[in-house]
């Protein structure tokens, strides 16, 4: 259990509680909000963490002492946490309205304006129509997906080797879920490369089962996080669950069905390893 | 300390290139508008930064594939 859970999902997964996707959340403070974040993202988020890693490179022991300041304001603004594709359905479910737009961090970093990995849910949903294509020429018109659409879409970008997560927009209201691969994405890249904590590991941790697998290595073409390794002497692949972010889209390629994923709090070594 | 120069007068339309942007393989850059975006106004400058510069190797691939030969990368010491 997270500290998100006990904070925002009274002891149960917080991103499955139908009250943090409540279009009663998107109030004006939350509507300026995600105006200001996407109307201007490369300059308001990129300039930002420009300047972390501007400050990196400086110094880095005195940029590291600021992260825990920056890692509360993220967890009250917009932070984001791995969840699997099984779960990300169940959101689906619950969600009253999905669309799909393009990615932010993709259009930044790869000048793809058009990459549609991101789907806005509920109370982000109207947000997004609320910034009309009028408002931002720079976002061409939205996509409008049924729940079914939706969840096709989701399992494709799972075969694909994404990983998925939800993001706030001012805490507890969930807005968004990306679907990401790490040099593509702000939050995982910071989070990994930078080493500041704006996107926070899922709930679970993948195991490989010793006898189901053949050592075919799919699950390490597709990990982002280096997190599976493959012994070439017993021609297995296994999981080090601490480097293992647990979204699970190593399952998507095994073909002998051998990679689980386990409640990370049920790992004792695991403990705090968020 | 690394430097990336990107010549604005040889690149002019990094928005149809983007080149640098997709062979780094740090992914260091990023492309943004040249002005602060204004509701109602579509963007037409674009211009080519760095964001993730403390990561930059200084291998050379981006001044290698430039089609414009627009990016150099200094090394200082």
């Amino acid at each position: 259990m997270c500290e998100f859970c006990t904070q925002h999902g009274e002891g149960k997964k917080w991103y499955l509680q139908a009250k943090n996707y409540s279009e009663e959340l998107l109030n004006d403070q939350r509507k300026q909000f995600m105006a200001e974040f996407f109307g201007d993202f490369e300059h308001v988020i990129g300039d930002k963490v420009a300047a972390l890693d501007k400050a990196i490179a400086t110094d880095a022991a005195g940029a590291k002492a600021l992260f825990p300041m920056v890692v509360e304001q993220q967890k009250r603004d917009h932070w984001g946490q791995v969840v699997p594709v099984e779960e990300i359905e169940q959101i689906l479910d619950m969600s009253l309205s999905v669309v799909r737009v393009p990615c932010a961090c993709r259009s930044m970093l790869r000048g793809f304006r058009e990459a549609r990995y991101c789907f806005g849910v509920t109370g982000a949903t109207s947000a997004a129509k609320a910034l009309s294509v009028a408002d931002y020429p720079d976002y061409k018109d939205l996509e409008v997906l049924n729940t079914e659409e939706a969840k096709a879409a989701i399992r494709k970008l799972d075969r694909e080797g994404l990983v998925h997560s939800v993001w706030t927009f001012i805490s507890p209201m969930i807005g968004g879920i990306c679907n990401c691969s790490v040099n593509e994405c702000m939050a995982l890249k910071t989070r990994t490369r930078l080493g500041l904590q704006t996107m926070f590991k899922a709930e679970y941790a993948a195991r490989v089962e010793w006898e189901k697998c053949n050592g075919c290595r799919n699950c390490m073409k597709v990990c982002n996080f280096g997190a599976i390794s493959y012994s070439a002497y017993s021609r297995k692949c296994s999981v080090n669950q601490l480097q293992c972010y647990g979204c699970g889209v190593c399952r998507a390629l095994c073909h002998r069905d051998a990679i689980t994923l386990v409640e990370r709090a049920a790992v004792p070594a695991l403990a705090g390893e968020w | 300390m690394i430097e990336i120069r990107w010549d604005s007068k040889k690149c002019a339309m990094p928005q149809d290139c983007r080149v640098c942007l997709d062979t780094c393989p740090q992914g260091v850059f990023r492309i943004m508008p040249k002005e602060a975006r204004k509701p109602g106004k579509a963007t037409e400058d674009w211009v080519i930064g760095t964001l993730f510069l403390s990561l930059c190797t200084a291998c050379g691939t981006c001044s290698d594939v430039c089609p414009k030969k627009a990016i150099t990368v200094a090394v200082a010491s």
